[in-house]
């Protein structure tokens, strides 16, 4: 039986990672294909924009771009809010969050001996909007957005994740979202599927600054 | 389709990343009060703002929408500039998120690397316009990138020429249907006369002297 998502990557978790989070913990199922090295460039031109990673739907509709991807499946899968506004409210806070993640990915790809300390002494700034923003939420409903679980809440956790990938004490003066990276680590399938070989042996990026 | 909702749109006076909102506003003839902020009245107003950024979009008086692709993408949905389902809506979104990586690069170099990076950055333009110049010449109205209809892309991507031109006249020499476009769309009647507005001339692309 086909499936109707395939997600297609290189072997690191990278940008991926905040969409196989996500599907795995809605306990959607998708074929995962990976390029290595060797055999992407010969198969580059099949992509659009050339680069990964690009969801395929049903066989042959291709997404690339990975906020596109998250944003996409988050519609398809309730987690984008009920109407526009809604949308706009959740997209406001996934995108603050992909550019704190994208930032880091910068620091490790782009000039990390040059951009390592300029990132980290603007963190304390940058995680005190994530910290208030969650402060101010009810004991029981600690999301980004709408309330409730959105698209936003994955990606803070995937950004979290990286955080103390490349600083383990990365939370110590936010406590908030500390607690919130430790009860989201704790859902069921989300755990489950961070405890596969697959996730624990899949390096985080492709650059030794950041495995 | 015509939406009853108020809109305050907020901006410090340059173009930056607030111009893409007003082309759309005023092409579309969507009304809207531009709030303009200065250094001066920059400091009070920050503190109201989702991010402590600009720009800010205020719906009907108290809904704020911050960052601004995020406004960018609301204002595309509400004014049916985003497709008829999910899919093209992540397939116009995927095309704005690759005009959002070459924009990324070019404010980078602005601000960070004039000197140095301004001719490499140069040269790289023609293979990062490359997949636009061949959505164009793919398409038979190649007055637009997608759907065979104006579409969100469209706007961000000429915004991004924009600057793109201010920086080098000759960018898009070597890309006829990115040319075309440019000229086509830049003399949509609103858009011209848009950016034939005085204060809008003499607003700078960057918070820098550079552009």
């Amino acid at each position: 039986m086909s499936q109707k998502y395939e997600l297609t990557y290189l072997p690191a978790k990278g940008k991926a990672n905040l969409i196989r989070l996500m599907l795995a913990d809605q306990g959607i199922p998708y074929k995962y294909t990976e390029y290595d090295r060797a055999n992407w460039p010969a198969a580059k031109p099949n992509y659009p924009f050339k680069q990964l990673p690009v969801l395929t739907v049903d066989g042959s509709i291709q997404i690339a771009q990975s906020h596109s991807i998250a944003r996409y499946l988050a519609r398809e899968h309730g987690l984008m809010g009920s109407n526009s506004i809604e949308q706009a409210q959740v997209d406001m806070w996934l995108d603050q969050t992909l550019d704190l993640r994208n930032r880091l990915l910068n620091v490790v790809h782009i000039d990390f001996e040059k951009l390592l300390q300029p990132f980290l002494n603007s963190l304390p700034d940058m995680l005190e909007i994530f910290e208030t923003r969650l402060a101010a939420q009810p004991a029981s409903a600690k999301h980004l957005a709408l309330g409730k679980l959105t698209i936003a809440d994955y990606a803070l956790f995937d950004v979290l994740y990286y955080l103390q990938l490349l600083r383990p004490e990365s939370l110590d003066n936010t406590p908030v979202l500390k607690a919130f990276y430790t009860e989201f680590a704790a859902r069921p399938k989300l755990r489950a599927y961070m405890e596969t070989d697959e996730f624990k042996c899949l390096r985080a990026t492709g650059s030794p600054h950041l495995q | 389709a015509m939406s009853s909702n108020t809109y305050e749109l907020t901006y410090f006076p340059v173009k930056g990343l607030g111009n893409m909102i007003r082309l759309i506003l005023e092409d579309q003839s969507i009304k809207y009060k531009f709030n303009l902020i200065t250094k001066d009245t920059w400091a009070d107003f920050k503190p109201t703002t989702p991010f402590g950024q600009l720009p800010v979009l205020t719906i009907n008086g108290k809904t704020k929408i911050s960052q601004s692709h995020t406004i960018a993408r609301y204002l595309g949905r509400e004014h049916g500039l985003m497709g008829s389902n999910n899919i093209e809506q992540a397939q116009i979104e995927m095309w704005i998120d690759q005009t959002i990586d070459i924009r990324m690069k070019f404010l980078r170099m602005i601000y960070e690397n004039y000197e140095a990076g301004k001719q490499p950055f140069l040269e790289s333009v023609p293979a990062l316009l490359e997949p636009f110049e061949k959505q164009l010449a793919s398409q038979e109205d190649r007055t637009h990138l997608l759907l065979g209809k104006i579409t969100l892309v469209d706007y961000i991507f000429f915004d991004l020429l924009l600057a793109l031109v201010a920086l080098s006249p000759s960018c898009s020499d070597s890309l006829p249907s990115v040319k075309a476009f440019y000229e086509a769309f830049g003399g949509r009647e609103k858009i011209a006369a848009f950016l034939n507005r005085d204060d809008i001339k003499e607003a700078k692309f960057t918070g820098t002297d550079h552009l």
